[in-house]
């Protein structure tokens, strides 16, 4: 390592954000240039003295308590007030948030009547009833292998994106995938599949 | 609150997120908008501003940055129209001169060089200025001021470099930066 790449990074290498490949080769070249090593010794001796001066001249500082009070006044005349872009953007974000789970779940349920009764085997004897708001199968005595269903739904949920331009509001429609997964076993509790959040929150 | 919660009631203008919001940053914010400006109504003007502005930004914040990194983005900004607008000395040259010419000419008590470096700071460049109280007063690294004002390492680096000739070429006579021997502790009766 030469001297101009040492300076190139010595910021980095004050800071210590540098690899430990990195600053050990940096701490090498100190080892054999003294001017390098002053450098450094000069750059740390500024940074305590920049950071002491600046800290003595606001340390002391507080916000007044009433720019505080005018801006959490602000904060209220906003909520009390909002613009006609953010009242229908809001009330579209509250629908969403209601609908997209019931209708994961409506979904959901649907698919596992439709796989249950298609996985029934020839003369096998399945009942099915509910404890406790979970569905429990009981294995007949017919029944041989017991088998795993497992289900992965994808639906299709519509996202509306709303964004005040002016006066008016400009909403763009997109999709998003909402997945929900699960299984279940002849002879083992039915679980509900529960529905993955999504990604994005709205 | 954590981040990812106030964002979300600040979305959802909640007004109890924004005195939160207040709480957790504001004192640190006015402290930077003083570095930023020098004057104590100024930095406090910039702040209510700037929580101002986020109010209404909130919507469009997506969170991939700290709140905090966020309003002091926004504090940037307008310090910079801040300059913009005042472009006018803050230093009293009469009233520093008198001063030092009480002390011992070789040193400078700590509160004078407080000032005359708070003063300094006010006659450089914008874009030095903004290195210098990043590096040095928020003791960030190179990466993350090349982040905050979407810039280059190297362009950070090299500001720095000239932000600190220029700092220096403000700055009493005998006040210099890389000696912390020129400037001492007075005990005053």
């Amino acid at each position: 390592m030469n001297c101009d790449s040492f300076q190139n990074q010595m910021y980095e290498y004050v800071e210590g954000s540098l690899s430990t490949d990195a600053q050990a080769a940096m701490a090498q070249h100190l080892g054999i240039c003294n001017g390098c090593r002053q450098a450094v010794e000069k750059e740390k001796q500024l940074a305590m003295i920049l950071s002491k001066r600046l800290r003595q001249n606001s340390d002391a500082l507080t916000l007044s308590p009433e720019i505080r009070r005018a801006i959490l006044a602000a904060a209220q005349r906003k909520a009390a007030s909002p613009t006609v872009a953010e009242s229908v953007a809001n009330w579209w974000r509250q629908w969403i948030r209601v609908m997209i789970p019931a209708t994961a779940l409506l979904v959901a349920m649907g698919m596992v009547t439709a796989l249950h009764f298609s996985s029934r085997q020839v003369g096998q004897t399945i009942q099915v009833s509910l404890t406790n708001g979970v569905a429990v199968k009981t294995q007949s005595p017919e029944q041989t292998q017991p088998t795993t269903v497992s289900i992965q739904i994808s639906s299709q949920v519509p996202t509306y994106k709303f964004q005040p331009e002016g006066n008016t509001v400009v909403d763009a429609l997109s999709t998003e995938t909402v997945m929900t997964s699960g299984s279940f076993q002849p002879d083992a509790t039915i679980s509900l599949p529960q529905t993955q959040p999504l990604k994005t929150p709205l | 609150m954590n981040d990812d919660q106030l964002v979300a009631a600040l979305k959802a203008q909640d007004a109890s997120a924004v005195q939160e919001l207040v709480e957790v940053h504001g004192d640190r914010l006015l402290r930077s908008a003083f570095q930023l400006c020098g004057n104590e109504a100024e930095a406090q003007d910039l702040v209510q501003e700037t929580f101002l502005q986020a109010i209404r930004a909130a919507q469009r914040f997506q969170g991939r940055s700290t709140i905090h990194t966020w309003l002091y983005g926004i504090l940037l900004n307008l310090s910079r129209q801040y300059h913009r607008r005042h472009h006018r000395l803050v230093y009293d040259d009469d009233l520093l001169d008198k001063e030092m010419a009480e002390e011992n000419p070789g040193t400078l008590d700590a509160g004078t060089a407080a000032a005359a470096l708070r003063d300094g700071l006010q006659k450089i460049s914008d874009t030095h200025r903004e290195v210098i109280v990043l590096r040095y007063y928020e003791d960030m690294k190179i990466q993350e001021i090349a982040e905050h004002l979407g810039i280059s390492k190297g362009t950070v680096k090299s500001r720095l470099h000239y932000a600190i000739q220029e700092l220096q070429t403000f700055l009493p006579a005998h006040m210099n930066l890389f000696d912390a021997n020129d400037t001492q502790e007075i005990q005053r009766p």
